[in-house]
């Protein structure tokens, strides 16, 4: 009997749970103007319908991820940029970097949310880490999400990763220990 | 011992609450950005810290002895900025008197508006500048002693860098440079903003030649080139922001993984423009015409290809033959008469 209690409580708590965590999220993503959450696993969980829905929203967060990555690719700032501005300009960090870690930034939420799509961003991350007219501090941020993604490199990523400048490998470590 | 308890509690509450509201802030400075001051300085007085090897970069880095906390950090602010002014202050008409006054230390040889932002196209304007150092240089340029007028029945004499006048605008506020878009006062925006509070606190300090930290040109291939936004010692402004910012984003548990990587980006671009080693030229008859001929050049009416030219031959002679000098801590005990 105490058992069956037990049982009936810790479900009712999963629920109660899960229900304050969806909550939150749809609030967060709400007050920053996203569109819901996506995450394969937790969509194939919530799923009951058929394997081809799922392959269907699978497609789906695939695409997000594409989208993500090109936005991420056309908003990296290059030296050009940077040599029309003022003084007063570049005191605090530009705009455009800001703008730029923006959508970093969407991409690497989306990334923690889909770890298996990681390796699909890993020759975006080289190429960006590697791309010589970009500024710094965007290259060295590729080059630290590359070292977080260390576990899903491949030989290209590897072979890639060993052609980076030690002036932006050092600049990455700057951010060592902000996970 | 329970009131006792209680009575310890109330004392550490109270000391707590006056070091917070060490700041004062000028009466036409809007409401909104009082706010946010506020905000954002009870978040850092109730950031707790892990004592690592990153607190410890801190602790030697602002001074402090013992722990790093939020407490130690905003102590360390309040020494710095005193008293903020908002961007309409009059600034022009702020010296109400002025008497001979001498100086030690060297002379500096040129002000320079110390950090504002001006934003083109209708965005707004000033981000923060300490102007209490710049108004202390411009005296110290003179030879005088001034007194400023701070707010309606306030007046301060400039005796020091440290006089802690912190000229703040809609630049700080502006929606395109926050880290939470929508919203004016979260974690994430409350470091972005601290760190620039951080950033130009250290301005307060220095003496002698390095009297409040001015910033150096950045160097050739840098993304700034030629332009004062960076600093040629290993503990300005742009590391006393940096590393402020780091020990924020590390303990920030409500910073969402994208807000953390935008604060990221800003670190990154406050230490990419440490120079830790530069070249200079080797002191010969024929460097120092060289040096000349570069500085002297839109003087005598070259072109500017010409200039272009004759700078490229100076950078690839720095390059071949420059001695290579590291930087170093200056000193940032402060001036005061």
């Amino acid at each position: 009997m105490k058992k069956k209690i037990f049982g009936i409580g810790l479900i009712l708590l999963t629920i109660g749970l899960l229900i304050l965590d969806g909550q939150y999220y749809r609030e967060k993503n709400n007050f920053e103007g996203n569109s819901k959450p996506e995450s394969i696993s937790a969509l194939s969980q919530s799923l009951t319908s058929s394997d081809e829905d799922i392959l269907v929203l699978r497609s789906k967060i695939e695409k997000k991820t594409r989208v993500l990555i090109s936005e991420a690719e056309l908003s990296i700032p290059t030296f050009e940029m940077m040599k029309n501005k003022t003084t007063e300009e570049v005191h605090h960090t530009p705009k455009e970097i800001i703008e730029s870690s923006r959508k970093l930034g969407a991409l690497a939420e989306h990334l923690a949310g889909n770890p298996t799509l990681i390796p699909e961003s890993l020759p975006f991350y080289a190429s960006c880490a590697l791309k010589k007219d970009a500024l710094n501090p965007i290259r060295a941020l590729c080059t630290y999400r590359l070292l977080r993604y260390k576990k899903n490199w491949t030989e290209k990523t590897r072979d890639d990763f060993s052609k980076i400048p030690k002036t932006i490998l050092a600049l990455a470590k700057e951010i060592e220990g902000t996970e | 011992m329970k009131s006792r308890l209680l009575e310890v509690t109330l004392i550490l509450n109270f000391f707590s609450m006056s070091i917070s509201h060490a700041i004062e802030y000028h009466s036409a400075l809007p409401a909104n950005q009082k706010t946010s001051f506020i905000y954002d300085l009870n978040y850092l007085k109730n950031s707790k810290f892990q004592q690592d090897v990153y607190a410890e970069e801190t602790s030697t880095l602002y001074g402090i002895t013992g722990d790093v906390s939020g407490l130690t950090l905003l102590q360390w602010l309040n020494e710095r900025s005193k008293f903020i002014v908002p961007e309409t202050w009059d600034f022009d008409n702020a010296i109400v008197d002025s008497w001979p006054q001498s100086y030690a230390n060297l002379y500096p040889t040129a002000t320079q508006s110390i950090n504002s932002i001006q934003l083109k196209d209708g965005e707004p304007k000033t981000v923060m500048i300490n102007v209490g150092a710049a108004f202390y240089i411009h005296g110290k340029m003179q030879k005088l002693a001034l007194k400023i007028k701070l707010d309606e029945d306030k007046e301060k004499v400039v005796n020091s860098p440290r006089i802690g006048i912190i000229q703040v605008g809609e630049g700080l506020f502006y929606e395109g440079f926050r880290i939470t878009k929508r919203i004016q006062n979260t974690p994430a925006n409350a470091i972005s903003r601290l760190s620039v509070l951080f950033h130009e606190s250290r301005h307060s300090d220095g003496n002698g030649s390095s009297l409040s930290f001015k910033h150096s040109s950045c160097p050739p291939r840098h993304a700034y080139q030629g332009k004062p936004a960076c600093d040629k010692n290993r503990n300005g402004p742009y590391t006393t922001e940096k590393t402020a910012m780091k020990l924020m984003v590390r303990s920030c548990v409500e910073c969402t993984e994208a807000e953390k990587e935008i604060l990221r980006a800003d670190i990154l671009d406050s230490a990419d423009r440490v120079i830790l080693t530069y070249d200079i030229l080797p002191n010969t008859s024929e460097t120092r015409m060289l040096k000349y001929e570069v500085a002297l050049c839109d003087l005598e009416g070259k072109t500017t290809a010409e200039c272009s030219a004759l700078k490229i031959k100076m950078d690839q002679l720095i390059e071949s033959e420059g001695e290579k000098i590291v930087t170093k801590n200056l000193n940032t005990d402060p001036e005061k008469f």
